[in-house]
């Protein structure tokens, strides 16, 4: 085996764990990831893996985009497929027999109540979420405006939200920049 | 699309999954569809994009069975995105549909990131970049509010059930407890609170028909 076979098994046996074990938007995964990119492995230097994460949080798609850019970087097209499927495909397998479980009893008293039920846990999660994100963010007044804005918009004219995103971002950039 | 505010004693509406649903997307559409929020979710919620594109702008699955989709996939191992996005593939057309689903909210993602990842040093230096990607995150932020509060509406049914929603919140957002723990104390009790008025609105029913 070369030197590059055994880079991708490496790169795919550190993302099979990852997957089973994190539950959440991908932020849980940061911590493991940067321990063993930078520290363990030195794939990377301390500054570029800022820059993965920072550009993965940027880009549109699931949070967890980091994990294809870190097996771009370390290895390529090859590196980016290795690490996807490290990623994701354990934990879809698992998440696969849940679903057709759960679809199997639809229609049941029992199913109608676990889906009102975990609809209730969904709205609390989505709301300690938001609040998490914000807290995360960590930004000033603006951020609440255009946070606060957008969400008032959303609730009383069912718009596209993009309009929102590039009217959010380019009131953000356009305030910040009179303000320096 | 608004709905009539409810007062605490009124008569519960009817079940999301009472309204008509659409006939399920083809593979093809279904991969598009899940390709765009992928491809448009700039700054997040992704989660609130599939509850619009799934059961608000088209009704292929009803808000309650979204919403609890979303709860099982909060609660399973693996991204809560990836987990939600297959489980309205398998959902909607089974074992393809959820490969159609996942492939969808996966792939273009991957390539623009990686697409972007080499744009970035031309640009990085400037500081409205930053400031325009923190004014996106906002908005993204703004329709996650607008979700907890349309999700909360919806499934709040009772104000025992509100007072989970509730204690949820306070659990996992203020308090900062696990959310696996918050969930298995919470959880049980509010499918049992369900379970007892399913079983209340079946005899209700029961009772005008005889």
């Amino acid at each position: 085996m070369n030197d590059s076979n055994n880079l991708l098994v490496t790169l795919f046996l550190l993302f099979v764990p990852l997957s089973l074990l994190s539950v959440g938007g991908g932020v849980s995964i940061i911590a493991p990831l940067h321990q063993a990119t930078v520290l363990n492995f030195g794939w990377l230097t301390e500054q570029q893996f800022v820059e993965v994460f920072a550009i993965s949080r940027a880009a549109p798609g699931p949070g967890s985009m980091i994990v294809p850019l870190i097996g771009w970087k370390v290895s390529g097209v090859g590196g980016t497929i290795v690490a996807s499927i490290g990623m994701f495909l354990p934990s879809s397998v698992l998440a696969y027999g849940v679903a057709r479980l759960w679809n199997r009893y639809r229609g049941t008293n029992v199913h109608a109540a676990l889906e009102r039920g975990l609809a209730a846990v969904a709205a609390g999660l989505i709301l300690a979420g938001t609040l998490a994100i914000f807290q995360a963010a960590g930004t000033g007044w603006l951020a609440w405006v255009v946070a606060g804005g957008s969400a008032a918009i959303l609730y009383w004219r069912n718009i596209n939200p993009l309009w929102l995103l590039f009217g959010g971002g380019i009131l953000y950039a356009v305030v910040m920049h009179f303000m320096k | 699309m608004s709905e009539p505010i409810r007062r605490a004693g009124s008569p519960i509406p009817p079940l999301g999954g009472d309204d008509p649903l659409d006939p399920p997307p083809g593979l093809l559409e279904l991969f598009w569809v899940f390709s765009k929020i992928g491809i448009f979710s700039f700054g997040g919620a992704l989660s609130s994009w599939i509850h619009r594109e799934v059961s608000v702008k088209r009704r292929w699955m009803s808000e309650t069975e979204v919403l609890s989709s979303l709860a099982l996939a909060q609660i399973m191992p693996g991204i809560n995105v990836v987990n939600l996005s297959l489980f309205c593939g398998q959902r909607l057309r089974g074992v393809t549909g959820s490969v159609a689903a996942v492939m969808g909210i996966l792939l273009p993602p991957t390539i623009l990131v990686i697409c972007i990842s080499t744009v970035y040093d031309l640009f990085s230096h400037y500081a409205w970049v930053s400031d325009l990607l923190n004014g996106i995150a906002a908005a993204a932020i703004g329709m996650l509010i607008h979700m907890g509060v349309k999700s909360t509406q919806r499934s709040a049914r009772s104000i025992p059930l509100l007072l989970i929603v509730a204690a949820i919140f306070v659990g996992v957002g203020i308090l900062k407890i696990h959310m696996v723990i918050v969930v298995l104390l919470l959880g049980p009790l509010s499918v049992w609170l369900s379970y007892r008025s399913v079983m209340a609105e079946q005899h209700a029913r029961a009772e005008t028909k005889s």
